[in-house]
């Protein structure tokens, strides 16, 4: 028989014992701690100090609850009353809370993988490539990628920090990211000027700091426009081009099918270059006149010109090459006959005599490679492996489109200090017709071949360096190569705006003082799925007679033997 | 584990033996087979006037993804029995006074459950097999990612299903309360959505956002993107669902007693 406790029996030990306190107040406070802490995670943007500190004085007092008063802690989680009684759902909630808390440290690792192949949500191999040497770049600052997202694209936030993750994680840490929702924090999206699913990438200073002025924004959420984005921002150097107002030129600042404001653009917006427009003559012109500090690297870009440059034009352009200057050369037409400013014979001799190539007055028809319906444009290719501009081009796959082109005369005799190289020819069924037919009533009979043609594999685009002065020339032989309206090509292996972007990288040496690789990612494409008639009847038949029906036929089955068991 | 496989292995042999379990498959299958000739259609159409036309990979997991939605009224017709029919036929009782804890038979009928979902759900792999049959490719991967996830999403609406089958001896009410207790999880995702119009709510959508069932499947493990806590909320909230449904089923022998 038990006896009741109601004897004076207790010890003076057991009185000095007594808490000062009701150990029940305790569970108050841990509660009100929690409470805080969950109002704060449900209306602040980020889990701040006073939330982790509700969270540790709700831990820390529910701790000394269970320290203060063991028999109540353990009466809770054990017994009957626990399993069956009120109790039971303050057991419930303590399991649930540690669920959640599990999860919350899960969720805190933020381990995830794309395992697709369409490489949607991680970056493609060429962005991966592109990524780490932008990473093992010494002038490349560390950068930050600020994604503004609002809280009704949580779903997008989730699916695109897999991709930035993968930015992170290639870079070595060297690129990190972060998300802003423009609605709770709208001082930060007004400092960008960020709207929304935005994207901008901004270099880090010595301090950590964003350096603001250098953001970047990105044209849109896909990897190629962030990895855009990212090389501009990281563009430290000063490079640029300078080209002057000539009759009948090509402007880079025009947007015309004739103009060449594409790859202008192109520079300017995805490498950072400044593309300027000069006066030859004028005496404060780059050429005569370097700016200071001097840029890391300069190219004069000549672009068609239906008239030959002046001799004090021409002076300004040959003692600018003959200082290491640059230059790319895209020939042109003279409509009224006559040299042109690619062919004229001043301009010729001095590149022939500096550089060991020239181009000739000539047109270069191929009827092999013949497109568009006319004969006076074709594709060439035979690229040579080893030189910058064509080393990523494939014989079989990609290809130049020349219109109205000259050829390229390379000297016999290799010049000292010059290379030179040929980055394209015709085929060996090309030709080349005195420029004059052009002039005449064009019919089969004027562009068919003479014995007096320059036949065979007719060099139209070529490059020469001088290793002694540092001075670098490539000529194409039609401005077509530079023109917009060749870039939509692209698609189909034309590379024209490519080859012209990348001509200017190799003449100003960027493609050495930056190491940048293409641009142009290649991501595997989704097949569409096509079935032929016959095909999709007996996927119909599977799928909605054979499948379905088949198990509703296993149900009757069953209740069937069912049936029979229970007449049994 | 004993007792867990016995429970196991008696349910799963209800299940397969229940003429209602092959009738709901039956019905989910036919639906699920007019979606994907559906799909197939529409992709020969596009195809057709040049618009591209959509992948078998698309096509599968718009099938995987109905399914998943459709577990709304799925998951609470395959659970309303479980323990709601054990309990209007007094056989609750009976039964917990074999020598098994709680845990043990709620989780063994659980498994049961979920291992007929299993079924139906590799049923519908007859449709990846037919697609590659004809010359499509699949990307495995994503595969993976789409199947393994709408696996884990019926598990966990399956168990939170359950908890209604405890609570009452009927099983329509038990059918009924579920399919709106796994709707509550599915539509609080467009809830989080709602919420987040106010910025001072942001906070509580973004956990509202992270309780949302199409959060953790759709968004990301249907597209081929597997996310640790995606997987963690499904198995977590499968052992609170269990955790719960155990409570219940001993605190009704408890009051029995």
């Amino acid at each position: 028989m038990s006896t009741p406790n109601t004897s004076p029996t207790t010890t003076p030990e057991t009185e000095t014992s007594a808490p000062l306190f009701p150990p029940g107040l305790l569970l108050i406070v841990a509660g009100a701690g929690f409470l805080v802490a969950l109002l704060h995670l449900l209306t602040q943007p980020t889990f701040g100090v006073v939330g982790w500190g509700g969270l540790a004085l709700g831990v820390l007092t529910l701790f000394v609850w269970v320290i203060m008063a063991p028999e109540q802690a353990a009466s809770i989680l054990t017994g009957r009353s626990a399993q069956y009684g009120g109790t039971a759902i303050v057991v419930t909630t303590i399991v649930l809370v540690a669920l959640v808390l599990v999860y919350v440290v899960i969720r805190n690792f933020n381990i995830s993988q794309d395992v697709s192949n369409f490489e949607v949500f991680s970056l493609t191999d060429d962005a991966r490539s592109i990524v780490r040497t932008l990473a093992a770049d010494p002038t490349t600052p560390p950068m930050q990628i600020i994604g503004f997202f609002s809280a009704a694209r949580a779903s997008e936030q989730d699916r695109i920090s897999v991709l930035l993750d993968d930015f992170a994680t290639t870079s070595g840490g060297r690129i990190s990211y972060e998300f802003i929702d423009p609605d709770r924090q709208p001082l930060i999206a007004e400092r960008y000027a960020a709207r929304d699913r935005q994207f901008i990438i901004v270099p880090l200073g010595a301090d950590g700091e964003p350096q603001t002025d250098q953001a970047q924004t990105a044209s849109g959420s896909d990897q190629q426009q962030i990895l855009d984005a990212l090389v501009r921002a990281s563009s430290s150097g000063d490079f640029r081009v300078y080209y002057p107002a000539l009759r009948d030129a090509v402007a880079l600042d025009d947007s015309g099918p004739e103009g060449a404001s594409i790859l202008s653009t192109e520079l300017s917006e995805s490498y950072g270059w400044t593309t300027t427009e000069i006066s030859l003559l004028d005496a404060e012109n780059p050429l005569l006149t370097p700016p200071t500090p001097a840029p890391d690297g300069a190219a004069l870009v000549l672009i068609g010109g239906s008239t030959p440059l002046t001799a004090e034009e021409l002076t300004v352009v040959t003692d600018y090459l003959n200082q290491g200057g640059d230059l790319v050369l895209f020939a042109g037409l003279n409509p009224d006959g006559g040299p042109a400013l690619a062919t004229d014979p001043a301009l010729s001799d001095y590149l022939f005599q500096n550089y060991g190539l020239r181009f000739r007055s000539d047109i270069v028809l191929d009827l092999n490679n013949a497109i568009l319906q006319t004969a006076f444009e074709f594709i060439a290719a035979d690229f040579p492996a080893d030189q910058f501009i064509t080393r990523e081009y494939s014989n079989e796959t990609d290809s130049l489109l020349f219109s109205l082109t000259r050829s390229i005369d390379i000297a016999p005799e290799a010049l000292p200090n010059v290379q030179v190289t040929v980055l394209s020819r015709t085929t060996p069924a090309g030709y080349a017709r005195p420029d004059s037919v052009l002039l005449a009533e064009l019919s089969p009979e004027t562009l068919a071949q003479t014995p007096e043609d320059l036949t065979g594999a007719i060099p139209v685009a070529a490059v020469a360096e001088n290793t002694q002065t540092g001075s670098r020339v490539v000529l194409f032989g039609s401005t077509a190569i530079a023109q917009n309206a060749y870039r939509q090509l692209d698609s189909r292996g034309v590379r024209n705006t490519d080859a012209a972007r990348r001509a200017l990288f190799w003449a100003t040496g960027y493609d050495a003082y930056r190491q940048i690789p293409s641009l142009e990612l290649v991501r595997p494409e989704q097949v569409p799925l096509l079935l032929t008639d016959t095909q999709q009847r007996t996927v119909a038949v599977i799928t909605l007679l054979l499948l379905p029906f088949g198990v509703l036929g296993l149900g009757l089955w069953q209740w069937w033997v069912r049936r029979e068991r229970t007449a049994a | 584990m004993r007792a867990i496989w016995a429970v196991y292995k008696r349910e799963t042999g209800v299940f397969f033996r229940s003429p209602v379990a092959y009738a709901i498959a039956f019905g989910l299958l036919l639906l699920l087979g007019l979606l994907f000739n559906w799909d197939i259609a529409s992709a020969a159409m596009q195809q057709t006037m040049g618009q591209g036309g959509v992948s078998a990979d698309n096509v599968i997991s718009g099938a995987v993804g109905l399914l998943t939605f459709l577990m709304f009224l799925i998951a609470p017709l395959l659970s309303m029995r479980l323990l709601a029919e054990e309990a209007r036929e007094g056989t609750l009782e009976v039964l917990m006074t074999l020598p098994m804890g709680d845990f043990a038979f709620v989780t063994g009928k659980f498994l049961a459950a979920w291992t007929y979902y299993t079924f139906i759900l590799a049923l519908t792999l007859v449709y990846a097999l037919v697609l590659v049959a004809f010359g499509s490719t699949l990307d495995a991967g994503l595969m993976l990612s789409v199947y393994a996830g709408a696996w884990l999403y019926g598990g966990a609406v399956m168990a939170l299903s359950m908890i209604w089958s405890a609570v009452t001896e009927d099983q329509i009410v038990a059918a009924f309360l579920g399919a709106a207790t796994v709707l509550v999880f599915y539509l609080a995702a467009i809830l989080s959505q709602l919420l987040a119009g106010q910025p001072a709510l942001a906070g509580l959508s973004g956990f509202v956002r992270e309780l949302s069932l199409p959060a953790h499947y759709n968004d990301t493990l249907l597209n081929g993107i597997v996310r640790a806590h995606d997987v963690a909320y499904f198995i977590l909230l499968m052992v609170a669902a269990l955790f719960i449904t155990t409570i219940i089923v001993g605190t009704r022998r408890w009051r029995a007693s």
